[in-house]
């Protein structure tokens, strides 16, 4: 009777065991990898409007924790159980991670999100990037920043 | 392993099993289909790949799933209440208890691969409850007509009916989670410890009020050892299988470093269900119990 215990609870455990590395995350099995890619530079994005003050705070960043969890890249797949298509910080499969967006697209994105916001006559966008540098081996600052001035085509206003 | 062979009173078999069914009723409540309306991505489970992909676009899967794993998380939870009281055979309490421990079990899993199938990301904490509760669905599974039984003589924490592999196991399942969490990181890359991605994380999502958040800022050599304290104390967490002195300071050093992650990123990431099993499972509750139990016989022993 017990030998049959410890033989189930030991497939069980082996399972867990062999599964999971391949399969990386197919629940249950999981290989537990969140934080598992590390960063090597970021965009960090920022829109205001023209009193300064920041507007579409969740325009850039994906709700999800992409930069926390990296989506799942066995047995053929690029994603998570949803996707989130109107986001313009996605993960790169390859280091340094962080995609980098050209001015274009940004213009795009942001021409996007000003539709839904008949509002806001004008919006500043500034992209910055952070990563190391060679003289500063301690902190992180922007290396490079760019600010897109635009007016906003939808503007419904007074 | 003659461990994972011997049996033990079911005390903290018992407790534990309560407490891990309040942890996964507390992650089933977190539970939500908000993110439903997005277009459907990959399969991230394995009934993922079993079902259609439209039937994860229905809004009743999770209620269902829900109601079926809260009812039969009641039944087996209350199974020392309920089996004194009503007047059916030992055997058809067995089975019920037997019933609705798996019934649970399979509630938790369609409840929390509904959940995966259905976000923009992957929440790793609901993982070790389904493990753990199979783990406690199959002490039933053999031990379910003595559990009874001894319940029903009033003997229920006087008999030796807990086997230890449940407890091995389950220390197993959490110490070999948080080791591949450790391997998974120097898999993808092995500089992941440079101090560098902790500092931009905290740019990105670190709350600049919190001293630990400062302390990453202020010089890349402290995010280095945090860094490379979390990596080593991962991957050498399954240790905790086979030393039981070190599981404490395993579990110490995990639950410092959940309280680390909490305090440094604004994005809250609610750990309390892994702090909770770690605790558990890793502090020697266990031990203390058996200690006392030959204790008692010692003294039983001396009495004759």
């Amino acid at each position: 009777m017990m030998k049959k215990q410890i033989l189930i609870v030991s497939c069980l455990c082996a399972s867990y065991v062999l599964i999971s590395p391949w399969v990386k995350e197919l629940y249950p099995f999981s290989m537990a990898t969140m934080f598992a890619f590390p960063l090597k530079r970021l965009y960090i994005y920022d829109a205001r409007n023209a009193k300064g003050m920041v507007v579409g705070e969740r325009w850039f960043y994906s709700t999800s924790d992409n930069l926390f969890d990296p989506p799942p890249m066995t047995l053929g797949r690029t994603g998570y159980g949803r996707r989130e298509t109107n986001k313009l910080c996605t993960f790169d499969q390859e280091p340094p991670y962080a995609k980098k967006v050209s001015e274009q697209e940004l213009k795009d994105f942001v021409l996007e999100r000003l539709k839904e916001e008949p509002e806001l006559g004008y919006v500043s966008v500034s992209q910055n990037l952070i990563e190391p540098v060679e003289s500063d081996p301690k902190h992180l600052d922007p290396v490079w920043s760019k600010t897109i001035k635009m007016e906003n085509p939808y503007y419904r206003g007074k | 392993m003659k461990f994972w062979t011997e049996l033990y009173t079911a005390r903290f078999g018992q407790i534990s099993l309560w407490i891990l069914l309040l942890t996964a009723s507390y992650l089933v409540l977190e539970t939500h289909l908000q993110y439903q309306y997005l277009p459907k991505g990959d399969n991230l489970s394995i009934l993922g790949y079993l079902l259609p992909a439209s039937f994860w676009d229905s809004l009743l899967v999770l209620p269902l799933g829900k109601t079926v794993f809260f009812l039969s998380a009641l039944c087996w939870a209350l199974l020392p209440v309920w089996a004194k009281k009503i007047s059916l055979s030992e055997d058809k309490i067995a089975q019920i208890a037997i019933i609705s421990a798996w019934v649970c079990v399979f509630g938790y899993f369609f409840v929390a691969c509904t959940y995966w199938e259905n976000l923009p990301w992957i929440r790793h904490k609901f993982v070790l409850p389904f493990w753990l509760l199979t783990l406690n669905a199959l002490w039933y599974q053999f031990y379910g007509g003595q559990i009874v039984g001894a319940l029903k003589r009033n003997e229920f924490l006087k008999v030796e009916i807990y086997p230890g592999w449940v407890y091995g196991a389950s220390v197993f399942f959490i110490s070999v989670f948080y080791t591949f969490s450790g391997v998974s990181k120097m898999m993808a890359a092995p500089d992941w410890a440079s101090g560098l991605s902790l500092q931009l994380w905290t740019i990105a999502y670190g709350d600049q009020s919190s001293p630990v958040a400062r302390l990453i800022l202020e010089d890349r050599m402290y995010a280095r050892i945090l860094q490379t304290s979390v990596l080593s104390l991962e991957s050498l967490s399954f240790l905790a299988i086979f030393f039981a002195p070190l599981r404490v300071l395993i579990a110490i050093g995990l639950f410092a470093f959940h309280c680390a992650v909490d305090m440094v990123f604004s994005i809250k990431i609610p750990f309390e269900s892994q702090k909770i099993l770690l605790l558990l499972y890793f502090l020697p509750w266990f031990r203390i119990k058996k200690k006392q139990t030959t204790t008692d016989q010692n003294q039983s022993i001396s009495e004759v």
